[in-house]
């Protein structure tokens, strides 16, 4: 069951609950964790969690989400100088990775393409890092951007992980996959894509406030039936296409985890 | 080769003949009058889990070995379940249950407070035994005797080919069938390799991995399903025992809070009053070790002894209950799968269309599982869902 290629991220509400999942994972070999920046968790608990996080409990591979909207201050110097002493402070603490996302409200021309283009004018600075990728924005959202602010990313050479957005396409998702495959073909690249496992709740909570710019077909929205047989063909495309999942739904429960793992893996 | 001993070729075949089985059956001969219908079942009769032993060795004693009443909880409402209880009142299958229900904890040896999980809500008892309620349940529907039951029948063998079932049992008897009902889950389970002595799972020979997701997650949600073994010890008491006070309604029954059931190895106690007037008790025992002990126990004689002395301590100084001379008979039952614990399995994936497979039981999601309302309710959602497919 460990060996599946899996990584989860944790929504909390303060320090407490933290340590809880952190120990629940502990108690289940669960060492891969992402700890986003969204939401509840904004620049004050995400700090106070890193801090945490690296003072007891080492034995975690953690992926943080740096927002850019989130740890802004003051202005864009100050917060690009704020992330570069983040990036810094990762490769001399604790050897964690970094996912950089623009946040859902972008500040005053200090996004992800932005940061990174100063970013790489930094000299003696080994750092790799996660960006995102909605493949879904043009068709659904008729955002076209999505494709050049790739290609920006990647020319600046410091990405090395890609997560992609979750979405109820396939087809869509596989388009966006082989398109990112042609562009960066000389790069190494870890992919990483979102999983949600459908559950009654689930879909209550997104129909009553649907997340911005995630696209969940009616058809699954209105069959529990028919959003359990997507995320099984989701779960093999990951597959297929190397990408490791990340579970955003809860799962600090043995049965919630219990029902995660019913999905992912086949029987021996 | 298995030798085909006869060949019965039906529209529908279920597999189990507990509660769940027979709520399906039931609700499905209502619909559909000129369906020719099987009921397969391992046992020697209805009822499954809450069934009832009706002794050949001691002649008068009917004791209900498994779940003795039901207790419905439905906190949602469900309609569905509701007119199913209420049809079931109305035809006298069932009344609400008033006998006593004793839970008893360290201090004051007595407290009436209800919070096992099988009696809160409303509490209902069979009119007749608990087996007779599968089968009430059952010929409710079946005017025109049109199932055919099967019972010792164990089924071991599944083959799908695009247009039926077709089931082969140890004994190499063959049923076909267009349309298949799973109410056990054991030939779905890994259980089944171990019982069966086989390496793959039942159901797994028909349809193959990869060939129908809906199978596979079931498959792998009811892997992470474990299922309770008990112990059952049915007491068939002397003519003169009776309680201390003038209680005389059919069943008390007595439940241990967990620092006495450590103690005692004792789940719950429950007296059932018999026609003959006698007292009848079953106690039973989730305990491990006490499980262990009775396996590994060289003489039965000296177990049966020591289950007496465990009795008559736990009602040492008991208002209610007396004491058992050593001289009672007791036979015991052990059930390898007495209720599912663990992962429940979604209610979404009861049906495989492509299969022409349903399934149903207590072992489905929702605040019934591991007990009758689940398993009646289940049968209900899924018997309209089937009906959505026969269309």
């Amino acid at each position: 069951m460990n060996n599946i290629n899996i990584r989860f991220e944790l929504s909390f509400k303060n320090i407490f609950q933290l340590e809880k999942k952190l120990n629940f994972c502990r108690l289940n070999n669960i060492k891969n964790i992402n700890i986003p920046c969204k939401g509840l968790i904004k620049k004050e608990l995400f700090n106070t969690a890193i801090n945490y996080i690296s003072k007891n409990f080492h034995e975690f591979n953690v992926t943080y989400h740096y927002s850019l909207y989130h740890q802004y201050s003051k202005n864009n110097y100050k917060s690009y100088q704020d992330f570069l002493e983040f990036i810094k402070n990762s490769r001399t603490n604790r050897n964690y990775e970094i996912l950089l996302v623009s946040g859902s409200n972008k500040k005053k021309n200090f996004d992800t393409v932005e940061a990174l283009n100063y970013l790489k004018k930094e000299k003696n600075l080994k750092v790799k890092l996660g960006i995102a990728y909605n493949p879904y924005l043009k068709k659904y959202y008729k955002i076209s951007s999505e494709r050049e602010r790739f290609k920006r990313k990647i020319s600046t050479g410091l990405i090395n992980s890609i997560w992609f957005q979750y979405g109820t396409d396939i087809k869509v998702l596989q388009n966006e996959v082989n398109y990112l495959k042609k562009v960066a073909k000389d790069e190494k690249l870890n992919l990483f894509g979102s999983l949600f496992i459908p559950s009654k709740q689930f879909i209550a909570r997104f129909k009553f406030r649907p997340w911005k710019e995630v696209h969940i077909s009616e058809k699954c929205l209105y069959s529990l039936e028919n959003f359990f047989d997507f995320t099984i063909d989701l779960v093999s495309f990951y597959k297929k296409n190397n990408i490791t999942p990340l579970i955003e739904s809860d799962f600090s429960s043995s049965e919630k985890l219990d029902s995660v793992y019913s999905f992912l893996e086949n029987e021996k | 080769m298995i030798l085909m001993k006869s060949d019965f070729t039906y529209d529908l075949l279920i597999i189990g003949g507990g509660i769940s089985a027979c709520v399906f059956a039931s609700k499905y001969l209502k619909n559909n009058v000129t369906k020719k219908v099987a009921l397969v079942e391992i046992g020697r009769g209805l009822g499954g889990r809450s069934s009832t032993r009706i002794s050949k060795r001691f002649k008068g004693w009917k004791l209900n070995h498994g779940a003795p009443n039901f207790n419905i909880i439905n906190i949602k409402n469900n309609l569905l379940l509701k007119s199913y209880i209420d049809e079931l009142l109305e035809n006298k299958f069932i009344k609400i249950d008033d006998s006593e229900i004793v839970f008893l904890n360290d201090d004051s040896n007595l407290e009436n407070i209800k919070t096992s999980e099988f009696s809160c809500g409303v509490n209902y008892r069979c009119l007749e035994s608990m087996s007779q309620f599968s089968q009430k349940i059952i010929e409710f529907n079946n005017l025109k005797g049109k199932i055919d039951f099967y019972f010792d029948t164990l089924i071991a063998d599944f083959i799908f080919n695009d247009k039926e079932w077709v089931l082969t049992s140890i004994n190499g008897d063959q049923f076909k069938s267009k349309y298949l009902i799973c109410s056990t889950n054991l030939l779905l389970h890994k259980r089944s390799m171990k019982i069966l002595n086989i390496n793959q799972i039942p159901l797994r020979k028909a349809i193959p991995i990869y060939k129908d997701k809906k199978i596979d997650l079931l498959l792998n949600f009811l892997d992470k399903q474990s299922f309770i073994p008990r112990l059952t010890f049915l007491i068939y008491t002397n003519e003169n025992y009776s309680y201390k006070d003038f209680y005389s309604n059919k069943q008390r029954c007595f439940y241990l809070k967990n620092n006495l059931e450590n103690k005692y190895k004792f789940e719950r106690i429950i007296f059932q009053l018999q026609d003959n007037n006698k007292l009848g008790i079953v106690v039973h025992s989730k305990n491990i070790e006490l499980i262990n002990s009775y396996i590994n126990s060289k003489d039965e004689e000296v177990f049966k002894q020591k289950i007496i002395t465990n009795f008559n301590q736990l009602f040492e100084e008991n208002a209610l209950v007396n004491k058992l001379t050593f001289d009672v008979k007791i036979s015991i039952m052990k059930w390898r799968a007495s209720q599912p614990s663990g992962l429940a399995v979604p209610l979404s994936l009861q049906l495989s269309r492509k299969y022409r497979i349903g399934f149903c039981g207590d072992w489905f999601e929702g605040e019934g599982f591991g007990r009758i309302e689940g398993s009646i309710l289940s049968a209900l959602i899924l018997e309209k869902k089937f009906n959505d497919l026969i269309k």
